[in-house]
């Protein structure tokens, strides 16, 4: 059991910075940039603004996967077909069981009154 | 938020940015469809989510006495978030990622120049480009009304002998077309036309009289009229001071002279008698019969037989 590599992400990530330079993602810079000064966080860097919306992208991304499989789990369970039904629906109740995994509690009430 | 429009409203804009980034991000974990609600609430995560980093990362930045935030103030924020920072970079580099390039800014709406009159003032160099631009300039710019009232002794003084010149001219005139005049001319009687000087018998009675009641003046001019109304000259008499003792003689003695009119009752001649006061004047004239100065006169009764009280 070595020195684990990289115990600090220091150098790992100032490399990716440079790489952020031409790298753009999902999460438009603009719109990233608006909820950023909307609390008070202003920075002219827009490296900085994409390393940020690279790490929102990722909490929903994993958020979405084990919603994913949820409900791969749901159709396994339920239908018996041989060829599964390829509509894979994102519906409240996975969303549910899998934020409860992250210790968020969502309560929706299911219709209005 | 929900009351103003899309194209006012910056969030409602964001928010659908956000929304296709989410969608984007679902698409790429698998699912085909989504429901509105887990949309819905993945997009108010991730927008609460960014604005804690930005909030967590300023106050990094700020502990450590700087107000520019650093990639490091962002990594101790995402730290503290539970981020796991080191896969950071290998999240980024996935296979499968999906951009997409939002809308291009619209430009500012224009407020349409209604009822703009004049170029407006360009901000001097002091003032920021954000700010609202300067009103019209004929808000704020006084142009007088009127030409500046003359305020020179001579001019004054001018104008003052004018105005009294012609006001003299327009009463003397006025006087000769409405009172008595005589003629300069004999031919032409309206030329030249003089107020005509009436001189008084006793020309120094009416200069130590006291004036301070007309009606003085027209009782003596009664005195000489036949047609007098008796109650108002009682009346009046009681309420005149000095020197009515001559009208009220001659009143008294008009009243056994005067057997038409008829018995008036004493309620209206009260309210009649400060109506006379003009009515004296008239009646000195005699050629103005004026129906409202008029007695009252009662109709008379039609079948003998019933006789009501007049109110």
């Amino acid at each position: 059991m070595g020195p684990r590599e990289g115990r600090t992400p220091g150098p790992n990530l100032s490399d990716f910075m440079m790489q952020l330079e031409d790298y753009t993602p999902t999460i438009p810079d603009s719109v990233t940039s608006f909820y950023l000064n909307k609390v008070g966080f202003e920075v002219s860097d827009p490296r900085i603004v994409r390393l940020i919306s690279l790490a929102g992208q990722m909490f929903i991304s994993d958020i979405a996967n084990d919603a994913l499989q949820h409900c791969k789990m749901r159709m396994s369970g339920q239908t018996k077909k041989h060829t599964k039904d390829k509509r894979l629906t994102l519906s409240m109740e996975d969303l549910t069981l899998a934020l409860a995994e992250y210790g968020i509690n969502v309560k929706k009430p299911h219709y209005y009154t | 938020m929900a009351t103003s429009s899309d194209t006012s409203n910056p969030h409602f804009a964001r928010r659908k940015a956000l929304k296709v980034a989410v969608t984007h991000l679902c698409v790429e974990a698998g699912f085909t469809n989504a429901d509105e609600s887990p949309l819905e609430t993945l997009i108010e995560m991730l927008q609460s989510y960014l604005s804690e980093l930005g909030r967590s990362a300023q106050a990094f930045c700020e502990l450590s006495c700087r107000t520019t935030p650093l990639m490091s103030d962002v990594v101790m924020a995402c730290v503290e978030m539970g981020v796991d920072v080191k896969s950071l970079p290998t999240y980024a580099r996935r296979a499968n990622k999906s951009v997409f390039l939002p809308p291009a800014q619209s430009a500012p709406t224009a407020h349409p120049r209604s009822l703009q009159v004049g170029l407006r003032k360009q901000h001097p160099t002091h003032i920021p480009d954000y700010l609202p631009p300067f009103p019209d300039p004929h808000t704020y710019i006084q142009t007088p009304t009127h030409k500046k009232a003359m305020s020179e002794y001579q001019l004054v003084r001018e104008k003052a002998a004018t105005q009294k010149r012609d006001v003299e001219l327009a009463l003397t005139k006025f006087v000769a077309k409405t009172g008595e005049t005589e003629c300069l001319f004999q031919d032409d009687p309206y030329a030249f036309p003089l107020i005509a000087n009436c001189p008084k018998p006793v020309a120094y009675r009416s200069v130590l009289l006291p004036k301070d009641q007309e009606l003085e003046l027209y009782t003596e001019e009664d005195t000489t009229s036949k047609e007098l109304e008796t109650p108002t000259a009682a009346q009046r008499a009681e309420a005149d001071s000095a020197a009515a003792q001559k009208p009220e003689s001659a009143g008294n003695s008009q009243d056994a002279t005067t057997p038409q009119k008829p018995p008036v009752p004493p309620d209206p001649a009260v309210a009649a008698a400060a109506a006379n006061t003009a009515g004296d004047v008239v009646n000195a004239d005699s050629q103005i019969d004026n129906p409202y100065l008029r007695s009252i006169q009662m109709p008379r009764l039609k079948g003998g037989g019933k006789k009501y009280k007049w109110a």
